[in-house]
């Protein structure tokens, strides 16, 4: 399936937006749209994800993921996934997560050796990969 | 046709102004301050603009709506002495009877006024009070005085100010501390006159640790002139305490519902909506619950189902003000022949609510071309310790499901009717087991014909 990637890091007390739209036109349409992001301390994040299909469109199959990682004190993120569908023959969706690092992924690369700064520094890395 | 809205003993005039506000409080004989409360509201409600979002409200004219009718003297504790045509009406629906078999206590209203009330006298020993507002403001003016219009504020949006303004009628509810209500409370709300205004205003105060299921029911016969349902509901959940309150909307296709529902749920309290729509023009409704205690829940189960013509926007809204709080909202919609229905949601997570957790899943089903599903969620995570998901997928009844159905002997009409059915029974299952079987028929029977 095709797949459109969006990446976003806000560092420290920084503020950022992030939007997309996908208007779906016409038929036969298989995709997903991922939106990640790490939120640091005290940062702030807008993330905006919308998928509209208009009507008598046939065979769509579409999808929207939002992610977000809030990695510290006062990390703050608003996220909204929307959907407009005006037609029958499709599928569409979308999932969103806001949360912290897994705490069992950071204990397991802890119990290899690793620092808890390097470890969380890894983790981060793969999250936006 | 000869219009039956004969039946009423007072009638204010047609249209709002400051006059039909003070005159609704004579009437009343109410205390002054809640007078006071209504010509504030009235003047907040002139100065707030139109909702610019959400369903096309343009199609109402509030100088066309009657803001108050009343049907009867007083409040009747026997169906008997009831006027004919009001009785004949309850009894169309089934609430008498409905009454004897598994219901605690029953509130009728009929356009702006309750005209028939009941509390089994096992319940109202233990010191439940179920009452009409009104009768409320007048009986327990303490109370009153110190819960009204402290949840939702008139200024909060413009139809929770009209509400405030022209109020009538609505159930009231004190749930004594340790009491668990066993029986649901049940109310009945009823427009049966065209270019009504129905404004009815419900407090339900639940004390610590105690527990009820209020359930009300709504419909209205269809008229070519628009009617407006805008209801203000306030429930509060004290510490451990527990709400359920339950809904079936199923007013005619004239009818604008335009409602404000919010609990404020203390220290590990549980508030639980159960939201179903299925009737009117449009509906705008989001239940919501304000978790104000540590360990506080809320769930709210949104069900639509919107059929020509019909716009029904309806959500939840969870916010979380404490540490460990936790929300849930399920919400299942489906369109057909030309409806529309859309979820709009929110989710807070406020600065310091350490480890709250919410989860939010909608689904819906769109059965043909015309149709739309929208969903619209906003989720505000604005403490770094906390988990917000939020689910959501929109699709056509599966191929699979239908051919096996068919296989198996099934008409497409029965199979796709299973099918919904199905879809909708998280929600159904909930409902007290006479409005699940009302529901699975009612589903039924909108669907009729919609086979593409």
């Amino acid at each position: 399936m095709r797949q459109q990637v969006i990446k976003l890091k806000v560092g420290k007390l920084e503020s950022k937006g992030v939007a997309k739209i996908w208007r779906i036109n016409k038929s036969n349409i298989k995709k997903r749209l991922v939106m990640r992001a790490v939120v640091e301390e005290g940062g702030y994040l807008e993330m905006k994800g919308k998928i509209v299909i208009g009507k008598n469109i046939a065979d769509v199959d579409v999808f929207l993921e939002q992610r977000v990682l809030l990695m510290g004190v006062g990390a703050r993120a608003v996220v909204i996934p929307e959907l407009e569908i005006e037609s029958n023959e499709v599928k569409a969706g979308h999932a969103t997560s806001v949360g912290q690092i897994d705490q069992e992924q950071l204990f397991y690369l802890t119990s290899r050796g690793l620092t808890r700064e390097l470890a969380v520094k890894l983790l981060i890395e793969a999250f936006l990969a | 046709m000869a219009m039956k809205n004969k039946a009423y003993v007072f009638r204010a005039k047609k249209g709002l102004d400051q006059g039909v506000v003070e005159q609704i409080s004579a009437k009343k004989q109410e205390p002054e301050w809640m007078r006071d409360f209504r010509l504030r509201a009235y003047k907040i409600f002139l100065e707030k603009p139109m909702p610019t979002w959400g369903a096309d409200l343009s199609g109402i004219n509030f100088e066309e709506i009657y803001y108050y009718l009343k049907p009867n003297e007083k409040v009747e504790r026997s169906w008997d002495d009831l006027p004919k045509e009001i009785r004949d009406t309850y009894d169309k629906i089934g609430i008498p009877e409905a009454e004897k078999k598994y219901l605690g206590g029953v509130k009728a209203q009929y356009e702006s006024e309750v005209v028939y009330g009941s509390l089994k006298k096992s319940l109202e020993k233990k010191g439940i009070i179920f009452c009409g507002m009104d009768e409320a403001l007048l009986k327990y003016p303490e109370m009153v005085k110190r819960y009204f219009g402290t949840i939702i504020p008139s200024g909060d949006n413009k139809f929770a100010a009209l509400n405030s303004a022209v109020w009538s009628g609505g159930s009231f509810i004190y749930v004594p501390k340790n009491i668990k209500v066993g029986l649901p409370l049940q109310a009945y709300f009823r427009i049966n006159s065209a270019n009504m205004g129905q404004f009815e205003r419900t407090l339900i105060i639940v004390d610590e640790r105690a527990e009820v299921h209020y359930v009300e029911g709504c419909s209205a016969p269809i008229y070519s002139d628009d009617s407006l349902h805008a209801a203000v509901v306030e429930v509060v959940v004290k510490k451990g305490g527990k709400c359920r309150y339950t809904t079936i909307q199923n007013w005619s296709t004239n009818v604008y519902n335009l409602v404000t529902k919010r609990a404020w749920v203390e220290e590990n309290g549980l508030m639980e909506w159960v939201d179903g729509n299925l009737g009117s023009k449009v509906t705008m409704k989001y239940p919501a619950v304000v978790l104000a205690g540590e360990g506080a829940r809320g769930e709210i189960l949104s069900m639509a189902v919107a059929g020509k013509g019909q716009n029904l926007d309806n959500g939840g809204k969870c916010i979380h003000l404490k540490p460990n709080t936790t929300s849930r909202i399920t919400a299942k919609s489906i369109s057909m022949k030309g409806g529309r229905s859309s979820y709009r949601g929110l989710i807070q997570i406020s600065p310091g609510a350490k480890n709250a957790r919410s989860k939010v899943m909608c689904d819906a089903l769109i059965l043909d071309g015309k149709s739309r599903s929208d969903t619209y969620p906003t989720n505000k995570v604005l403490e770094s310790e906390a988990i917000v998901e939020h689910e959501a997928t929109v699709s056509k009844i599966g191929e699979e499901q239908l051919f096996y159905l068919r296989s198996r002997g099934f008409s497409p009409k029965e199979a796709e009717t299973m099918i919904v059915n199905g879809f909708m029974e998280p929600i159904v299952k909930e409902l007290p087991m006479e409005y699940a079987v009302e529901l699975n028929r009612l589903i039924g029977l909108q669907m009729e014909g919609s086979l593409g």
